[in-house]
């Protein structure tokens, strides 16, 4: 049966509904009775979605890999689960270990948390009480917190020849507009390196002596935010707007960033997932 | 006798070269970086200008080997001009992504009681926002500034 035949039978049998008269509301004088079907199914359909959103609650830790019943391990006066397990068990599931509160709770409705394995997220969902249970929405990657703590940032250009040299004036600019962060000028005094290139970050910045030696072929503008210690990519994002709107990119990214950042304090869930819904480009799960 | 005068002149000449007074930077180890201030007002064209300014003279102290945080010698610049590319130039130069300027300014260097120890007055047509460097080396991956280089000429000098 095609869909434009299922739609006609449903129709046929909702006219037929009402004509024989099943339905259990009696037609007012002069409002016509489809009217009020849809205004119904209409009032049925936002009740349901506002009491559904009603429950939904923000749940940030790290999503592990069971089995249930773990014990977490103590390190640096931390609480954390193992979270990548190379060969687990059949049948273990994903769950979420909140670190400060020490409870996990079992994780349901994602079609695949393995992305998010070992990574700090932010997931927005309903609780199960009974059963310890989220029923997940959305899973978001959540920013580590050394980047919520950073005072100052470090603006590097690498690989940035010809028209990509224009990223580091727009990221200037755009930070002094923020005002959050201190732009140093001295990249070992930063809490943060905001790195911009025109080739994908390869987790090299302390270990890399030189410059970028790949080509460079300003198409895509990338930004990553760098921890200064130990070169981890902590959050990054591009955009792929040619070698003439390289300054514009760069401050979209910045203004993604400060976005993503303001979001990492939210606490209503509808707002956090409409932003996410609205976004241009997806938040990277890969490092 | 000659010989003799022609050798204790030049041992003179280089021992008091060798043992000159040094500058107003002479024993500074840190130095406190304040907010540039704008000279005259209509002579600058550039919203960021003030920042980018400050920004250049914070990396060129640190590039000196000062210490840069708060301390009683304060180092700023009054900013007498700053005019950014027309935008003909601008549109000859989009490729390139390297803006100029015109920056007319003086660095000042002050002590605790606010005595100017230093009034050097600097004229730069070049970059201002930094650009990576061209080499090689580890050094040339950090990005760098006509400006910032001019300030560092300065600054040293006043070592």
């Amino acid at each position: 049966m095609t869909v434009e035949e299922s739609i006609g039978r449903s129709h046929r049998f909702a006219l037929l509904s009402v004509h024989r008269g099943t339905t259990p509301f009696t037609r007012a004088p002069g409002l016509p009775i489809t009217r009020m079907i849809i205004g119904f199914a209409a009032c049925v359909f936002f009740c349901a979605s506002s009491v559904a959103a009603q429950g939904e609650q923000i749940f940030k830790g790290k999503i592990c890999l069971g089995p249930e019943g773990r014990t977490p391990i103590i390190q640096n006066g931390q609480a954390s689960l193992p979270c990548t397990i190379a060969h687990p068990k059949r049948g273990a599931k994903y769950i979420l270990f909140n670190s400060e509160n020490k409870i996990t709770y079992h994780l349901d409705g994602h079609p695949n948390p393995k992305p998010f394995a070992g990574e700090e997220t932010i997931i927005i969902g309903t609780l199960d009480n009974a059963t310890g249970t989220i029923h997940v929405d959305e899973i978001v990657r959540g920013l580590p917190p050394i980047v919520a703590r950073a005072k100052s940032v470090y603006i590097d250009c690498d690989a940035c020849p010809r028209g990509m040299a224009a990223a580091w004036r727009a990221a200037f600019e755009e930070l002094e507009d923020w005002g959050r962060f201190d732009i140093n000028p001295d990249p070992k005094k930063a809490d943060l390196i905001v790195l911009f290139s025109a080739n994908p970050y390869l987790g090299d910045f302390v270990t890399r002596d030189g410059p970028d030696k790949r080509p460079v072929m300003i198409k895509t503008t990338y930004m990553n935010v760098v921890d200064p210690q130990t070169g981890r990519d902590l959050w990054g994002d591009s955009r792929q707007w040619g070698s003439l709107f390289v300054a514009k990119a760069a401050r979209d990214l910045i203004k993604e960033f400060r976005l993503r950042l303001q979001e990492e304090n939210q606490t209503v869930p509808q707002s956090l997932s409409d932003n996410h819904r609205g976004r241009k480009t997806p938040i990277t799960t890969d490092n | 006798m000659r010989i003799f005068l022609v050798l204790f002149f030049v041992t003179a000449t280089s021992t008091a070269s060798f043992c000159s007074p040094g500058g107003v930077l002479e024993k500074i180890t840190k130095i406190r970086v304040d907010p540039t201030v704008i000279g005259r007002p209509e002579k600058v064209d550039d919203s960021m200008a003030a920042s980018l300014v400050r920004f250049n003279l914070r990396a060129a102290v640190k590039d000196a080997h000062f210490e840069e945080g708060e301390s009683s010698t304060r180092a700023f610049i009054v900013l007498d001009e700053f005019s950014s590319e027309s935008p003909v130039r601008r549109l000859i130069g989009l490729g390139s992504g390297r803006s100029i300027s015109t920056v007319e300014c003086r660095l000042i260097i002050q002590d605790f009681s606010g005595k100017e120890l230093a009034n050097v007055r600097i004229h730069v047509h070049g970059s201002v926002a930094f650009s990576p460097g061209e080499g090689n080396g580890a050094q040339d991956r950090h990005a760098t500034s006509d400006l910032k280089q001019r300030l560092l000429q300065e600054i040293e000098r006043l070592k």
